[in-house]
């Protein structure tokens, strides 16, 4: 086999097998037009060294094959870059606030020192950041080289812009905004609501964070969802919870992995669709009822049901009376929080109808 | 990025688009991929073959040239020649760059 027929071979494996043959038969013929012409003006046969000094001329095999095949030769094109760019700045941002929030509650709850938390930060910021940034490049992948545009990029609304503007993760948006919520002017979260893409992106970036957090990708002030419930569990006086609130990790484990993706995928189809509000609005609707199992399951069957038992209407009230005395114990606070998101879900559920109802988002 | 980088950048972007023109109206006469380089070449417009070989590939299946296989010289080549709707696009680009070019030398 001589060089130039190597040469070919390795341009061939590279392209598609309808135009393999003919492309390298092209190829073979200007090469060996070049191969002539040189020898042509030194007067004899080339060497091996000079035949590779001609190839490497022509282009390494990958570089040359890869000009023949068409699509897009970039992960992310020029277009959707800007896109990508805000959203995985934006997640980087959340997980920076949920990493340092995490640390800081466990040197409160004296589960870490500071030096550990610090470490736990960088620890959490790594592989959190390199798992944000791959989730997001496989993600840019894939739109990439869709046959059309997603939606949020040719059918966007003036109104989802304000998102842009607030959230430019820049040193002066950052400014802006700190200086309109300290002006006490139009509230950021009414803003940061301007919009169904905006909205959409937001809860992709939100919940992918978290199911990172609960896969085990990076640990909240070095803890795992088991060991922060067990520590939330355990900080309260009496009753200690820690084990019954780490118990319920296992059960819930895959349901809310599965819960998550189903929620980041119907959010992914409402930014690239925000037209498609009645499709939106019953996959919101099943949502809410999937959340609302979740908090019948938690309520009723599982190791914290016995706590989070309210006989009567009198009860709860004694209950939130007595937690706004001072007399804080789990059982209280999950009280309430399963009632507020008893509340949430409602209004979901509520919302949801509307907008299946109005075909408004 | 260096003035002459960047000079470089600009220069190559401005070449993209003249160089498909080029080989629109070399190909009025039929060629293989070699003679057209070299014809090229020989008008002042370097090609290296890695980026004349695929555009060519190109500019065929989106229907602006047409080729056959032929032996010449006791080889088989592919030869190119422009089709009629790539001398139909051909005759609009060229009004195109006639205007933009009237238009720079104005206002340079």
């Amino acid at each position: 086999m001589t060089l130039i027929d190597q040469y070919l071979a390795a341009v061939a494996a590279q392209l598609p097998r309808d135009k393999r043959e003919d492309i390298t038969a092209e190829l073979r013929d200007a090469l060996m037009e070049r191969v002539e012409a040189r020898e042509e003006e030194l007067g004899r046969s080339m060497t091996e060294a000079e035949t590779e000094g001609l190839l490497r001329e022509f282009g390494h095999p990958l570089t040359v094959a890869a000009r023949y095949r068409g699509g897009a030769e970039y992960l992310i094109g020029p277009e959707l870059f800007p896109y990508w760019w805000f959203a995985v700045k934006a997640a980087l941002l959340i997980l920076g606030v949920v990493v340092l929030i995490g640390a800081v509650a466990s040197v409160v709850i004296g589960e870490a020192d500071i030096p550990d938390a610090i470490a736990d930060i960088w620890r959490g910021l790594l592989n959190g950041g390199v798992m944000i940034v791959g989730a997001a490049a496989v993600a840019g992948f894939i739109i990439e080289r869709q046959p059309n545009k997603p939606e949020f990029m040719t059918e966007w609304r003036v109104k989802d812009l304000e998102v842009f503007r607030v959230w430019s993760l820049n040193g002066d948006g950052l400014k802006e905004t700190l200086g309109a919520a300290s002006a006490g002017a139009a509230p950021v979260r009414k803003d940061r609501k301007g919009g169904v893409v905006a909205g959409a992106l937001w809860h992709v970036a939100w919940f992918g964070v978290f199911l990172l957090w609960w896969v085990g990708a990076f640990e909240l002030g070095g803890l795992n969802p088991q060991q922060l419930l067990a520590a939330f569990g355990s900080m309260f006086p009496g009753v200690d919870y820690g084990e019954a609130l780490s118990g319920l990790v296992r059960p819930l484990y895959w349901p809310v992995i599965a819960y998550c993706l189903a929620r980041i995928a119907l959010e992914l189809v409402r930014a690239a669709a925000p037209g498609a509000v009645r499709p939106a609005a019953l996959g919101d609707l099943i949502m809410a009822f999937v959340g609302a199992g979740f908090l019948y399951w938690i309520w009723t069957q599982s190791a914290l049901a016995p706590a989070a038992q309210i006989d009567s209407l009198g009860g709860l009230v004694d209950r939130t009376v007595d937690l706004f005395q001072g007399r804080f114990d789990l059982a209280h606070v999950l009280v309430l929080i399963l009632i507020f998101n008893a509340m949430d879900i409602m209004g979901r559920v509520f919302g949801a109808l509307r907008r299946l109802s109005t075909g408004r988002a | 990025m260096g003035e002459t980088d960047l000079y470089e950048t600009l220069r190559l972007e401005l070449r993209r688009g003249s160089l498909v023109m080029a080989v629109l109206a070399r190909l009025r006469t039929e060629q293989y991929g070699y003679s057209l380089r070299v014809a090229l070449g020989q008008d002042g417009l370097e090609m290296e073959e890695s980026t004349l070989y695929p555009l060519l590939r190109r500019l065929e299946s989106q229907g602006l040239l047409v080729s056959e296989w032929r032996e010449e010289e006791k080889r088989k080549k592919r030869f190119y020649r422009l089709s009629d709707e790539g001398e139909a696009v051909l005759t609009r680009l060229h009004a195109e760059w006639r205007r933009i070019s009237d238009s720079l030398e104005r206002i340079l």
